[in-house]
């Protein structure tokens, strides 16, 4: 009885971290997507000023984007697994036009001004913030199915 | 002079003081920027002097607005050229020569990505339309698409002797662009200046200022680039203020400071310095050209019996658009504490 009662207490212990693991990681991936948010409206108002600034919504537009009837291209940015199977990375490769892997800046202009510069920082941030909630997000999951596990054995003592 | 200029063209001067007479206030910007959404700025809009442009709209969007003030210059431009006569008609296609040169680039970019060619039209200014536009599709080569584009067109006149047909596909469509207008720009002040008088002082000192313009505004833009030294400096516009020893030296520099310091020598310096409004960082060395460009346009209404009324006219009408597009885009993208970075006209 003592034995069960120590394992109880443990198991009670042993929730509460989770828990708290829980919250924690609520915390990390709300600010994440906050983060994330603030990124892509800035990389937004920042394509609308380069607009503003070369006049005219065709300085930067639909028209300069390749469709896919163009001419075929590689990804400067991918999405792998990462060492750990449950974690996403992302894999950042070289401008190499020679092999296909093209500026998706030289779309719009070869002489891009410090504003479509800035939205492209943005963007890769959001990219970045993107795998980091994903990450976040598995964890997080994760953590739940412990915490129902857990509760569901000490429920059954 | 005076009288001889009113006789041919004072009407259409008069005409075009009482268009820059009904462009946006002060007053009528804090209205705008006061707006919750696209539709409460169409209906500002309607209020002002661009009148029911919105009468037969159903869906409101930043597009449709654009469309619209685009479509009201439009007609108030070609009043003004179908009245026109002898230089005067050559002057104002001048104007829409910028606007043909960025309609060939966009369709070249488009047709580069197998869009369709109507929905390319759909895009283009319709400043910038000449008949020959839609020709450029049925290219299926560069030395066509040369021919097509720039032997057959108005821009013909703007081709610099350096280009061949048969490297005319392996220059990129912005590097084109580059060459054409400075050639375009070389041309209008040369034109300029033969018509003499207070046309020639006001628009060449507005074009001084534009190549000057850009000169800089290439030399920064290329400074993270591969563009070697003899590609940029065929894109600067000879035209301008700079001497042709700043040109060279801008050609080569691949630091920003000593481009500062360059233009702190050509009396360009304060393009460079922070200004109080910019609290985050949206202001950059375009908009304060833009500024100056603004003062600029609204100083040659000081002087009567000239042309540079009608240019200073296209320029402050296109800033204006500008502006109601950035406070719709602000409205539209729930950002409303940049709504205030618009370029204000200092009419009053």
């Amino acid at each position: 009885m003592v034995a069960e009662k120590l394992d109880k207490e443990a198991a009670g212990q042993l929730l509460d971290a989770m828990y708290l693991d829980m919250f924690h990681l609520i915390e990390e991936h709300t600010q994440c997507r906050v983060n994330l948010e603030r990124a892509n409206a800035s990389g937004a108002i920042l394509l609308a000023r380069t607009r503003f600034q070369a006049g005219g919504c065709n300085s930067v537009s639909k028209a300069q984007i390749p469709t896919e009837n163009s001419a075929e291209f590689n990804a400067l940015c991918r999405v792998i697994k990462a060492k750990d199977e449950n974690e996403v990375n992302i894999e950042r490769h070289e401008v190499d036009k020679a092999n296909g892997y093209v500026e998706p800046l030289h779309w719009f202009s070869v002489l891009p001004p410090m504003s479509l510069r800035h939205a492209v920082t943005k963007f890769r941030d959001c990219i970045e913030l993107v795998a980091e909630s994903t990450n976040l997000q598995r964890q997080l999951t994760d953590v739940l199915s412990w915490i129902s596990k857990l509760r569901q054995s000490v429920l059954k003592q | 002079m005076s009288l001889l200029f009113n006789t041919e063209w004072g009407f259409l001067e008069g005409i075009v003081r009482g268009f820059k007479n009904g462009m946006l206030k002060h007053s009528d910007y804090l209205a705008l920027t006061q707006c919750d959404s696209i539709e409460d700025v169409m209906m500002s809009i309607q209020g002002t002097d661009y009148g029911n442009i919105f009468a037969n709209d159903r869906k409101f969007s930043v597009d449709l607005i654009e469309k619209r003030l685009g479509e009201k210059l439009l007609h108030e431009f070609n009043y003004i050229r179908a009245h026109s006569t002898e230089p005067l008609s050559s002057f104002l296609e001048y104007i829409r020569y910028p606007y043909m040169i960025d309609n060939v680039s966009l369709l070249i970019s488009g047709l580069n990505n197998n869009r369709p060619m109507k929905r390319l039209l759909e895009m283009c200014n319709p400043l910038g339309y000449f008949d020959q536009l839609a020709a450029i599709e049925v290219a299926v080569s560069s030395v066509e698409l040369f021919n097509a584009v720039l032997i057959d067109t108005p821009l013909a006149k703007f081709i610099p002797p350096e280009f061949h047909e048969d490297t005319f596909g392996e220059i990129d469509v912005e590097i084109v662009r580059g060459l054409l207008y400075r050639s375009y720009l070389e041309s209008y002040y040369a034109f300029c200046q033969g018509l003499g008088g207070t046309t020639s002082d006001v628009m060449c000192k507005l074009l001084s200022f534009e190549a000057d313009r850009r000169v800089i505004t290439i030399t920064v833009n290329a400074l993270p680039t591969n563009l070697t030294p003899n590609d940029r400096l065929k894109m600067y516009p000879t035209c301008g203020q700079l001497p042709d020893l700043a040109l060279r030296t801008l050609s080569e520099i691949v630091d920003y400071e000593r481009v500062r310091d360059m233009c702190n020598f050509a009396g360009y310096g304060d393009m460079f310095e922070n200004i109080e409004r910019d609290t985050d960082g949206l202001i950059g060395l375009e908009d304060r050209f833009l500024m100056l460009e603004a003062k600029n346009n609204v100083y040659s209404y000081l002087q009567q019996f000239h042309f540079g009324v009608f240019y200073s006219y296209v320029k402050l009408k296109q800033l204006e658009v500008r502006n109601i597009i950035w406070i719709c885009e602000c409205i539209a993208q729930r950002q409303t504490d940049k709504v205030n970075a618009y370029i204000p006209i200092p009419l009053e």
